[in-house]
Formats: C-alpha cells, sequence, structure tokens
C-alpha cells in the first residue's frame, strides 16, 4: 500500500538515510527497528510530508506522490505521532484533538464550542479513553499526553499510521489502551509503522519486522521468521548480553534513607533505604508517586512531612543546587522540558552542572569544556558529530544519552535515574547498565524508576515497589518476577 | 514549549536558511551600506573628526547595549534605561552641584545605578513579574523623579576635571569614551563566554526549568545580570552628562529604543537563549552611523524613527523565519 524506495536524506554533516527503503500493507503491523539515530524517525517524517527527500521516491497503492507538507500527507490518509509530543498545553483535550478540523459555523468563521465538546466527547468515548475533554493539556502527565496524540490520530481514521515510539512514556494501562486501539485499527485494515526499541512490544504486536542501521535497509521479514537474538544482532550488528546482574545487594553503608516521606495526594508516608553501591530499583504504576518521590530526594519539591538522612547527616536540600552540592543528583524523566536545552551545543549540555568544576575561580576553559564532553559522549556512545552540535538536531536516543551524560559526569554519591533508558536502543541500553554498574561498584548509590519491570530485573540489586504513594514492598532482584512485582504494584490500588 | 516538529518541506528549509544567513549578515552588511551611502550623501560624513564625535556620541548607546544583550539573553527586557540615565546624569550633576568631588559622585551614581537595576531585577524575579512590566514600571518613576530633582531645568556641569576626564581627553591617542566601552566590551563578551556565570546565562534564557534543574541558581543570576545592567547604565549616564556639560531631564529619549534595536539587530531571539556582545556591537554602530548621518543630513527626527523602527523589524522578521517560528 505504501512504499518507499531508495531514500536518501542527509542533513549538514550527518547522512541520516543512504538508500533506505519500507513498505507497508494494508492490515499489518509493521515494526521498524534500529539504534538510536538510525534514521526511523527520519524516514517516517519523509512519509508524513514533513521531510523531503533527497532522492527515492514513495508510492501510495503504487502511484508516485510528493507530500509538499503534513498536510497533504493527512489528506492521504497518512497520520502520524511523532516522537517528539506536539500536544498544546495552553489548549484544552477537546481542541487538541479536534485542531486543524474544529467544528464551525457560518462557513468556519465561527467556532462551534458545543460541537467542539461533543464530538471529543465522543471520540474519548469511542476509543474508550477515560479523560475530560475540558482538562487542559499542560496538566496531564506525559503518558496521558501521549494518549492525547494518538487519539488524534485514530480518531480520522488513517489508511496508514505512523506511530513513533509510542510508549516511551506510557503507563501500563495506557499502553493496553494503546495496544487494545492498534488491534482495532488493524482488523478496519488500516496499515501501521511501528517504531520501538522494546523487544517485547514488537514480538507482541508486529506481524513484519524491517530493520534499520545506519540509514542503510538491513531486513525486511515475518516476525515469526526471527527471534530477539538474531533482531538485536541485526539492529547492532553485534551481539548484545541481556543476561541479569548476578550479585547480592551490598547493605553494608546506609546512602539515603527516607522516613515517613510525604507530600499531597501523591506521596504518602514512605519509608525507604538507599544503601552505597547498590542499584536499588522503583517500579510501580503511573502515578503511584515514583518521580514525585524522587523530586523531593533532590530538592526540586518540599516534603509535608517525614524526614530523610543522607550518610548519616540530615539531609533537607532546599533547592536542587543544594542536593547537587550534597551529591545528589537526578535525571528528569521530561527530557525536553527538564532534562536538557535543546538550542544548546551538546558539549555546554554536558558540562552545565560540572562547569563549577570545569572552572578555575569563576573561570571556564571552552577547551577544557569540549575535552570533558567529547570524553563523556565517548562513554555513552552518543551519536554526534561533535561536542558542538545542537541538542535538538540529535535522535531522540541520542538526546537521552546527553541527559545521562550530563548527570554521570557530576560524579554524585547518589544518583537517582528516572527511566533512564527511555527510547535507548537496545546495544545503547546495555552500554548504559554497563556505566550505572560501574558507577554503583564504585560506591555511588543508584535508585533508578523505570516503568519497564525487565529493565530492573536485568539492572538491579533489589526491586522496591510503590502503590499509592507508599512503599508496598522489596524484593531482591534475582527473586523477582513481574507477577510478584505487578502484585506489589497493585497491592492498595485493588483495597483502595 | 511543545514546538511542533520543524516543517521543512526543501522550499521553506531554503527560506529558512536564507533568512539566517540574513539575519546573520544583517548587522555587517548595514554597516557597511549605512556607511557607504553617507560617504556619498554628506561630504561632512567621512573625516576623523566626524568619526571621532560619532564614536563619542555613541559610547552611552554601545554601553547599555551591553547589558541590553545580556538581558535580552535572559528572555527578559528592560524598558527603563533611557529613563535610568536621564534620572542618573541629574543626579550626579546635583551631586556634584552640591560640592561633592566628581569621584564620589561617580561612585554613589553607579551604586544607585546597580540598585536601580537589582531592583529592577528583585521585582522581576522574586515578584515573578515579567521584566516588561517592571521595567515600564521603573521607567515612570525614573522620569518622574528627573524632573522632579531638577525641576525641568538642565543644570551645567561647572567641574571641568570631570569633563575633561569623560569626554575630552586622551590616553595613548583615543578618546576616554572610546577606552570604557572597549572595556566595557571585552568584560562582556569574558562574562559571557568564560564564566560560569555567563556560561550558565545561555541554558537559562533557552530552557529556564531545565536550567534550573542543573543547579543554575536561576534567581540569583538573573538578578546579577539586572545588576550589571544597572552599572552598565551609571557609567553611560556619566558619559552622557559629561557630553552634554549638563544632567537635564529628557536627555536621552531613543536610547531605549536604539539599545533594544542594536540587540536584535545583532540577531538576538527576543525568547531569550540566543544574544552575541559581538554582532550588538556592530548593530549599536548601524544605529549610531544612521543617527549620525541621519542628523549630518537633516532628516528630520520623525523620519529618523519610521527608518530605525523598519530596520528592528526586519531584523526582528528575519530572526524568527530562520528559528522556524515556535
Ligand atoms: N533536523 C535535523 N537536523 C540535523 N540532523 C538531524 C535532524 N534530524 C535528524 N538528524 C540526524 O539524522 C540521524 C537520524 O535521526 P533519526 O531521528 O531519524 O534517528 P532515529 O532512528 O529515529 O533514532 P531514535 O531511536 O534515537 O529516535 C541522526 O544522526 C540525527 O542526528
Ligand atoms: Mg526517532
Amino acid at each position: 500500500m505504501l512504499e518507499l524506495s531508495n531514500i536518501t536524506k542527509s542533513f549538514p554533516g550527518v547522512r541520516a538515510l543512504d538508500g533506505a527503503r519500507f513498505d507497508l500493507r494494508a492490515g499489518e503491523v509493521h515494526a521498524f527497528m534500529g539504534e538510536n539515530g538510525a534514521g526511523k524517525s527520519t524516514m517516517m517524517k519523509i512519509a508524513a510530508g514533513l521531510f523531503a527527500p533527497d532522492t527515492g521516491t514513495i508510492r501510495l497503492d503504487g502511484v508516485p506522490v510528493s507530500f509538499a507538507n503534513p498536510s497533504e500527507a493527512k489528506a492521504a490518509g497518512i497520520h502520524t505521532v511523532f516522537q517528539e509530543l506536539t500536544v498544546l498545553e495552553n489548549l484544552d483535550v477537546a481542541q487538541n484533538l479536534l485542531i486543524g478540523r474544529e467544528p464551525a459555523l457560518f462557513g468556519g468563521a465561527w467556532l462551534d464550542r458545543v460541537a467542539l465538546y461533543d464530538e471529543a466527547a465522543k471520540i474519548l468515548r469511542e476509543l474508550r479513553i477515560p479523560m475530560d475533554p475540558r482538562r487542559m493539556a499542560g496538566r496531564l502527565s506525559t503518558g496521558q499526553r501521549q494518549i492525547v496524540e494518538i487519539a488524534r490520530a485514530v480518531a480520522q481514521n488513517p489508511r496508514v499510521l505512523i506511530l513513533d515510539e509510542p510508549t516511551s512514556s506510557l503507563g501500563r494501562h495506557e499502553e493496553e489502551l494503546l495496544f487494545s486501539l492498534v488491534a482495532r485499527l488493524k482488523t478496519a485494515g488500516t496499515g501501521i509503522v511501528y517504531i520501538t526499541h522494546r523487544m517485547s512490544e514488537v514480538f507482541a504486536l508486529a506481524d513484519r519486522i524491517t530493520v534499520l542501521r545506519d540509514g542503510r535497509h538491513i531486513l525486511t521479514d515475518d516476525a515469526a521468521n526471527l527471534d530477539r537474538p538474531a533482531l538485536i544482532r541485526a539492529m547492532v550488528g553485534r551481539d548484545v548480553s541481556e543476561a541479569r546482574h548476578e550479585g547480592e545487594s551490598r547493605r553494608a553503608e546506609v546512602a539515603l534513607e527516607v522516613r515517613g516521606l510525604e507530600r499531597g495526594a501523591d506521596v504518602r508516608g514512605v519509608d525507604l533505604t538507599l544503601y552505597r553501591g547498590e542499584v536499588l530499583g522503583l517500579a510501580g504504576l503511573m502515578g503511584a508517586g515514583r518521580t514525585e518521590l524522587a523530586r523531593l530526594m533532590a530538592g526540586i519539591d518540599r516534603p509535608d512531612a517525614g524526614e530523610m538522612m543522607l550518610f548519616g547527616q540530615p539531609y533537607a536540600p532546599a533547592s536542587v543546587r543544594a542536593a547537587m552540592l550534597a551529591g545528589v543528583a537526578y535525571v528528569s524523566e521530561d527530557r525536553k522540558g527538564l532534562g536538557v536545552v535543546l538550542p544548546l551545543p551538546v558539549g555546554q549540555n554536558i558540562a552545565l552542572p560540572s562547569l563549577a568544576r570545569l572552572s578555575r575561580s569563576g573561570w571556564v576553559s571552552p577547551a577544557r569544556l569540549r575535552d570533558f564532553a567529547r570524553d563523556w559522549m565517548g562513554r555513552l556512545g552518543v551519536r554526534a558529530t561533535g561536542p558542538d552540535t545542537v541538542v535538538g538536531t540529535l535522535s531522540g536516543g541520542n538526546q537521552q544519552k546527553v541527559a545521562l551524560a550530563k548527570w554521570l559526569s557530576t560524579a554524585p554519591r547518589v544518583i537517582l535515574l528516572d527511566e533512564p533508558t527511555r527510547g535507548v536502543d537496545v546495544g545503547a541500553k546495555a552500554e548504559i547498565y554497563t556505566l550505572i554498574r560501574a558507577l554503583a561498584a564504585e560506591g555511588t548509590a543508584v535508585l533508578v524508576i523505570s516503568s519497564e519491570l525487565p529493565e530492573l530485573m536485568q539492572l538491579c540489586d533489589r526491586i522496591a515497589v510503590m502503590a499509592q504513594g507508599r512503599v508496598s514492598g522489596d524484593l531482591p532482584a534475582v527473586e523477582a518476577s513481574e507477577t510478584a512485582l505487578l502484585e506489589l504494584a497493585f497491592d492498595e490500588s485493588e483495597a483502595a | 514549549m511543545t514546538a511542533l516538529p520543524p516543517t521543512t518541506s526543501p522550499a521553506m528549509a531554503r527560506i529558512r536558511r536564507g533568512a539566517a544567513l540574513l539575519r546573520d549578515l544583517l548587522p555587517y552588511a548595514g554597516l557597511f551600506l549605512v556607511v557607504a551611502y553617507f560617504a556619498f550623501a554628506s561630504e561632512f560624513f567621512l573625516n576623523t573628526r566626524n568619526f571621532e564625535r560619532l564614536i563619542t556620541d555613541s559610547a552611552t548607546l554601545m554601553l547599555v547595549a551591553f547589558g541590553m544583550t545580556m538581558v535580552i539573553l535572559l528572555g527578559e527586557i528592560d524598558l527603563s534605561v533611557g529613563a535610568v540615565v536621564a534620572l542618573l546624569s541629574v543626579i550626579l550633576v546635583q551631586l556634584m552641584a552640591a560640592g561633592l568631588g566628581w569621584p564620589l559622585a561617580v561612585i554613589l551614581v553607579l551604586l544607585i545605578g546597580m540598585g536601580i537595576g537589582g531592583l529592577n531585577g528583585v521585582i522581576t524575579v522574586i515578584g515573578d513579574i515579567p521584566s516588561f512590566i517592571t521595567t515600564l514600571g521603573m521607567m515612570a518613576v525614573a522620569t518622574g523623579l528627573a524632573y522632579v530633582f531638577t525641576g525641568s531645568v538642565s543644570v551645567a556641569i561647572m567641574d571641568d576635571q570631570f569633563l575633561d576626564l569623560f569626554y575630552d581627553d586622551r590616553f595613548l591617542g583615543l578618546p576616554v569614551p572610546l577606552w570604557i566601552v572597549g572595556l566595557a566590551f571585552l568584560a562582556s563578551v569574558l562574562y559571557l563566554n568564560r564564566t560560569v556565570a555567563g556560561f550558565e546565562l545561555f541554558a537559562l534564557g533557552a530552557n529556564p526549568a531545565a536550567a534550573a534543574l542543573s543547579g543554575v541558581p536561576v534567581k540569583r543570576r538573573k538578578i546579577t545580570v539586572f545588576v550589571i545592567m544597572g552599572a552598565l547604565v551609571a557609567i553611560a549616564a556619566c558619559l552622557s552628562a559629561a557630553r552634554l556639560g549638563s544632567g537635564a531631564p529628557g536627555s536621552v529619549p531613543a536610547l531605549t529604543l536604539d539599545a533594544i534595536a542594536a540587540v536584535i539587530i545583532g540577531g538576538a531571539s527576543l525568547f531569550g537563549g540566543r544574544a552575541f556582545v559581538g554582532r550588538t556591537l556592530m548593530g549599536a554602530a548601524l544605529i549610531a552611523v544612521l543617527n549620525n548621518g541621519m542628523v549630518l543630513l537633516n532628516v528630520n527626527i520623525d523620519a529618523q524613527y519610521i527608518i530605525k523602527g523598519l530596520i528592528i523589524l526586519l531584523a526582528v522578521v528575519l530572526e524568527r523565519v530562520a528559528a522556524g517560528g515556535r
């Protein structure tokens, strides 16, 4: 149905696509895989009319087409949910859902507000999304915004739906919602392009898989003919170990201890102990209060009640800076909003929290800064031309690596990682795990918040689970199973 | 905040690249064109004496524009500078008239300038009020105070030593105001590109939330910039008073507009995160030459405003198109 062949696309300094191809059949879910920066998003932006290819052809039902802009692609039935969220925070859910095709009166001159909310409510009901159409998008969680975005595309009965890492910020409920949407569209004959870094999803959802590496087509095959190791090999070009971390938690010295911590309705009396040299996972459903807890530890918010001790000393950071000086670093889950500064170069982003160390009595040496950044780019495998590349032009996964490098490089005593591998490819994930393990081996206390249970089981020494603002239990990672963790995660939500 | 992915059809991309190029060239090309034009149009333009006058006349603008660059880099604005320069020059003259020696008077004015800047900063940052509003208020207050202090008449400066130093004297063959501008320029460039505080301003302007989470002391940095602005405004006031030989409450009507124009022509983004002292210098030079040339050609004052206004609009549009619209 949709066919892209021999596509080439260069950006200043990078060749993002190099003769790549992709084809989509009606009624199939076609997973599009590849490392960070392989060119997946670029390829799909070309299909969506956002970029024009340098060379190559796009065929729709066998007819060559070229889209000058996204509206033309939409008119042809190709709808896209981009990796970068495009939900407008200053509008409400209904306005976001129907933007560009708002019901209007008097020949389009007057917005029909009644119809707008009726229509939006209808869409949400049909898609079984429990959400108030009048809620401001700015007050939705990242996952809910993602759902709005997906609903916007689905509501237009697309012939082709492109989903670029749709689950990277979804909670478990929202994920199930998405999967059922995908299933319904599929039976309706929609062709779905599905970009993700999560292996489990691929094999659960996809009919066919295409792998891209360095902008080149590597393979296209039925999902049934591939297994996990083969797929990883195709993506990364080598084998990647996914073995669990073995070894017992070292519980000699307490790094950070939290007692009875409370804040609003999100954190309702948390007790947690983080030891020096251990990697502690924090599992839980969306809204369980994990991020809110981390924000208290990081000095972003102030608790209503409870206390914290850092290496035996009372710890009540009044600001992020204070937390940083005490040796506590926090990597936010909201990469674009809070993690990196998109218009600035990689080097300045990485060095930002380390400037004090990189300077002598307030004076910074740009050469030292660049060396420092280059070193850390190497350690995390950030794919960019150099430290002067603007972060905004990097692929999503590489931006995430920059956000990580920025904090790992501050040599913290305690590091709080909120969804550290969101949007990161398997190969890089393994590298990041190694790095985190090495950090812990050197004595850093690491707290990892993640919605991917396999990730926690692979990476951590111990996994604590939060439910409804409290810690409902913890398990050594070697003993943890998904079922056991989920049971704890649903623990109090059942009772409540 | 949630930027739509940039639309880059090839045509759009070409337009954006073109706009970016024009934006980057504007201060240089504009300056060149304007100098060339006036050189032809007026026999008085291209000579050393006029150029020296041009430089000393524009020293006030230059200093204020450097400060404005930092303020705009933060995504803020200072509308009070013109009024505060007038107020401070009045205070300076009154202090000297009251018998205070010029060094003490200058130091006092410097402190008052920093105080006013600090006040702008504190109200904006702590009160979480747009600097646009804060400084608009400050502008009104400063203007009013200037008239109160003088009773609406301009007071002449009697201290020859002061006039010599800040206007007539030369050091190594160059006028003192030029040295002051040069030093301020160097200090600004170093501050922005070589100090921790300056480095952090870029992140702060582009994404304040991320900067705060990176441990940047956001409030302190912002207030500091307003204080620096105040210091530069105070020095500018001394130069302005020396040049006019008096302190007059309505002495520098277009200064605020000119300073903002210089920064914008220099390709800065009014949304913050992007501004350059070097290009501001070129932008300020462009404005200064325009002012000087238009006076030589007897262009009337209203037409001068219109021309400068159009250049600002052009610069703003170019910057927005080049940035791809946010
Ligand atoms: N607007 C742009 N300007 C410059 N370079 C770009 C731009 N967009 C993408 N690139 C570059 O093109 C390459 C491919 O990027 P793309 O976003 O398609 O990767 P991806 O496969 O989607 O990766 P990820 O899994 O990390 O999202 C990268 O090297 C990226 O830096
Ligand atoms: Mg991508």
